[in-house]
């Protein structure tokens, strides 16, 4: 596809040249990043090392209606998202692009998820690479890397003055002409390439995740799990902010006669996840649920989709109260003896 | 089948009749016999015994419940609930004329076509046996396709024997090799040999299934068969 650029300083002209697209970029929520609908180009900053709150929540919020109705009558009212209003996301990190890829096997799996998918199809992907990757990213380690392409549409280089935009698919060469880009030099495709290389050298952690989706099942009764799990407070963080953790709870919600059937983010990190009415909970301890949320990512994800579902942010282990490791479990779980295989 | 544009939409359906299977009170156990308020549904519905829907009241949400009648049972379906929780004392609140809300089928179901030509083999307890009742009705709908079908059930009391006028019928066809042991004497999970003697002759030795028991050879054992509930 095409190579382009535009000068930092003319970064807002070009997002307010997107007049046929909801833009969705990085911004501050009190002293939370996240992504959302951009009000005015000129407040919107590409200096951040990646939001707080994964972009997940652009294609499954937190709470969404599926459908409303009157209480006492029978007529329901789908909300579904509209795929032909164009939405583009500005400066999401291939961190959060290779997730979405991820997901995308579970809400089109069974029962096509026409909520997540209308919204998917409705949406560019214009990345942006990570020259200054943080202390616990990984991502190299799945699959990734600091200028991955993979799920985006277009990806953006900061080098120096202009911003450097590679396009990837027909999707995000549209956008770039929205845009009025211009030719990019010769120069700036180096430069790109060049600071890829330097990103990369710059990732410290690593896991080497062979062999582990085959032996995490063998694990399944193994004390190693109480470690880590005897000092979770079962906060939910790690799930919350995790790009590919997609669980949710379907709930009605009434305000007088207005009814609605929502959904919202659930988490497989409290108990009441697992508590069956009888007041049997399968999940009863922190070390079931935490060999949970390891195993899903790491074992039951792959069996299924043939992909980990875990992306190397390295969100779950920057917010947690108490410095549980993803890779610390993985790195033991490879040492940890293996006991009799048991299936979850 | 489910509205495949989004299978989040439930379908409406008409409680043409509902009763009580055990004496009302806390965990009761009702039946709704439901159809669907768009007749048309029909056309596309299709269901395997064992699978499961989604059955709510708007307004106050939805639960998953195995549908309890056959698919051989036409132009109605049938839910056997257990008052627990909220959504299920909600549902408990309902009466023949009120609508619910169904989302399904779902879930995976038992491999009728694979056992045809085999005897079968039904054991359950209490309202476990919500999901075998359609196996039954399946199987007694379809007599030249399956051998022997034996029914075995067992419930803590005898006013917590769901489905009591179709044990009835079983009996009448001669499918009820005897009625379960309501006799507290070995515990709710056991089941004495002396009973079981009749189904020792080519009753496959150990019979895993979806209700969390497993039915243990007897040969050598003078203890006789048990019924042990699965450690999880």
């Amino acid at each position: 596809m095409g190579d382009y650029k535009f000068a930092k300083d003319k970064m807002s002209d070009v997002i307010g040249a997107l007049k046929d697209y909801q833009v969705l970029a990085p911004k501050a929520v009190g002293d939370v990043l996240r992504f959302g609908p951009v009000e005015d180009p000129a407040q919107v900053s590409l200096d951040f090392p990646n939001t707080n709150v994964p972009p997940k929540e652009l294609m499954f919020p937190e709470t969404e209606t599926l459908f409303k109705y009157r209480v006492g009558q029978t007529d329901i009212e789908p909300e579904v998202p509209d795929a032909s209003a164009k939405r583009l996301i500005f400066g999401i990190r291939p961190c959060d692009a290779l997730a979405y890829t991820i997901v995308d096997h579970l809400y089109a799996w069974d029962y096509p998820d026409p909520y997540y998918q209308k919204r998917r199809e409705a949406t560019v992907l214009f990345g942006f690479a990570c020259g200054e990757p943080a202390a616990n990213c990984f991502c190299p380690s799945m699959g990734g890397g600091p200028a991955s392409e993979k799920g985006l549409d277009a990806l953006m280089f900061d080098v120096g003055d202009s911003i450097y935009v590679k396009t990837l698919t027909d999707k995000g060469e549209e956008a770039a002409k929205a845009m009025g880009l211009e030719a990019a030099a010769e120069g700036q495709v180096k430069a790109a390439e060049a600071q890829e290389k330097e990103a990369l050298a710059k990732i410290k952690r690593t896991i080497d995740t062979a062999g582990i989706p085959e032996k995490l099942p063998s694990l399944y009764d193994h004390p190693f799990w109480e470690q880590f799990s005897d000092r979770c407070l079962s906060c939910g963080i790690c799930t919350f902010l995790c790009p590919t953790c997609h669980c949710f709870d379907i709930q009605d919600e009434t305000e007088v006669f207005d009814g609605r059937r929502a959904r919202m983010w659930d988490t497989c990190m409290f108990p009441e996840y697992t508590l069956h009415t009888s007041g049997h909970n399968p999940r009863p301890t922190r070390k079931e649920r935490t060999r949970n949320r390891i195993s899903h990512k790491y074992s039951y994800f792959p069996e299924k989709f043939d992909v980990i579902a875990c992306v190397g942010c390295g969100r779950c282990i920057n917010y947690c109260p108490v410095n549980i490791d993803i890779l610390d479990i993985l790195e033991k779980s490879k040492k940890a003896e293996a006991k009799e295989a048991k299936t979850a | 089948m489910m509205d495949e544009s989004n299978p989040y939409l439930p379908y409406i359906v008409n409680i043409e009749d509902a009763w009580y299977e055990t004496p009302i009170g806390d965990r009761a156990v009702k039946t709704f016999k439901v159809n669907f308020a768009d007749e048309k549904v029909w056309d596309t519905w299709s269901h395997k015994p064992g699978n499961c829907a989604m059955v709510g009241r708007l307004g106050i949400g939805e639960s998953m419940f195995c549908i309890s009648s056959s698919p051989t049972e036409e132009g109605y379906l049938r839910f056997s609930i257990m008052q627990a929780g909220k959504v299920t004392s909600a549902l408990h609140d309902l009466e023949a004329g009120d609508t619910l809300t169904v989302r399904g089928p779902l879930g995976n179901s038992f491999p009728l076509e694979e056992w045809e030509g085999k005897n079968i083999v039904s054991i359950g307890g209490g309202i476990g046996q919500a999901p075998l009742r359609p196996v039954i009705n399946y199987v007694r709908a379809n007599k030249d396709k399956y051998g022997k079908l034996s029914v075995l059930y067992g419930a803590r009391t005898s006013d917590l024997h769901c489905f009591k006028s179709e044990f009835q019928e079983y009996q009448e066809e001669g499918r009820l090799h005897r009625r379960p042991d309501l006799h507290h004497a070995g515990g709710a999970h056991e089941v004495r040999h002396r009973q079981m003697r009749p189904l020792q002759r080519g009753l496959p030795v150990r019979v895993q299934g979806r209700t969390g028991f497993q039915l243990r050879d007897a040969e050598g054992d003078p203890r006789g068969v048990r019924l042990r509930r699965q450690n999880h």
